[in-house]
């Protein structure tokens, strides 16, 4: 089994956790100290967020090597939850 | 598909089969309105509530929550890859192990809803909270349904003759889903203010 885990997979293991320390640290940045930094906030997290969706989809789910029509319905719904959840922060609050 | 061919690049196949799609596409789709629900129907008309009810969770639970199901599924993924190289033994036991780590996410899950409901945080405590249990319980009534498709996959690594690629693809994809769903929820929830 030991062999397994020198796979590129656990490579991207990596990044995704080293992704997931960032977030968490953009998310405990203390009080928010105005309106455009806390927004600025939210949309990074978000961001590396929607990048972290974006490698397991495309890697782990193997949508990579799928036909284009899948690729597409998955990064079409991707920029849809980034829309809709960048543009509530940016201009609903 | 074989590694040659992904690592050749020229092959274009659907992991796992249509049926799977629809319904992870379909999933997919509802955690979205249900995402749109919570900011445009009620975050919107209180947004210093939500702030301030956030304030209430803990960021390290939900981070390490977000490990435990990231690990399990690479876990999945490594499981998937054995099948392929035909190492049924290799794959049962990675396989073994993202359960092991969905469980453990489930009993982080428990436990943070315990001190919270200790605390007097309940789901009619505020609009926030209601939110807070409903999505986390209906992403929890997913992870059951993965490890209850895991469990499925499992037997079918030990006790199938020649195992259905496809049946473990699907499986795959399902716990995958899961996973990037969770990322979604820890970001609104959890850190997003």
């Amino acid at each position: 089994m030991r062999t397994y885990l020198y796979h590129p997979l656990t490579r991207l293991w990596l990044v995704l956790l080293l992704a997931t320390v960032l977030s968490w640290y953009l998310g405990s940045d203390g009080p928010v100290t105005s309106r455009q930094a806390g927004v600025l906030s939210a949309v990074s997290i978000l961001a590396v967020a929607i990048v972290k969706c974006r490698l397991v989809i495309r890697n782990y789910m193997e949508v990579r090597y799928a036909p284009s029509w899948l690729q597409w319905t998955c990064d079409a719904w991707l920029l849809l939850n980034f829309g809709m959840v960048s543009s509530f922060y940016w201009f609903a609050i | 598909m074989s590694d040659q061919a992904i690592d050749a690049g020229t092959s274009r196949r659907l992991p796992g089969d249509a049926d799977i799609w629809v319904f992870v596409i379909g999933d997919m789709l509802i955690f979205s309105a249900y995402f749109a629900a919570y900011l445009f129907v009620d975050r919107i008309r209180d947004h210093a509530l939500f702030f301030q009810a956030q304030q209430q969770l803990s960021q390290n639970l939900g981070f390490c929550n977000t490990l435990i199901l990231l690990t399990s599924s690479l876990f999945v993924a490594l499981g998937v890859h054995a099948a392929r190289l035909a190492d049924f033994r290799a794959a049962s036991r990675f396989l073994e192990l993202a359960g092991a780590s969905g469980i453990i996410f489930l009993f982080v899950k428990a436990y943070e809803w315990y001190t919270k409901l200790a605390s007097g945080l309940t789901i009619s405590t505020n609009a926030f909270f209601m939110h807070y249990y409903v999505m986390t319980g209906v992403h929890v009534v997913h992870v059951l349904i993965g490890l209850t498709f895991l469990t499925i996959l499992w037997r079918e690594l030990r006790g199938a003759a020649i195992p259905r690629m496809e049946l473990v693809e699907a499986g795959g994809i399902y716990w995958h889903m899961v996973d990037f769903l969770w990322f979604l929820i820890f970001a609104l929830l959890y850190l997003m203010r």
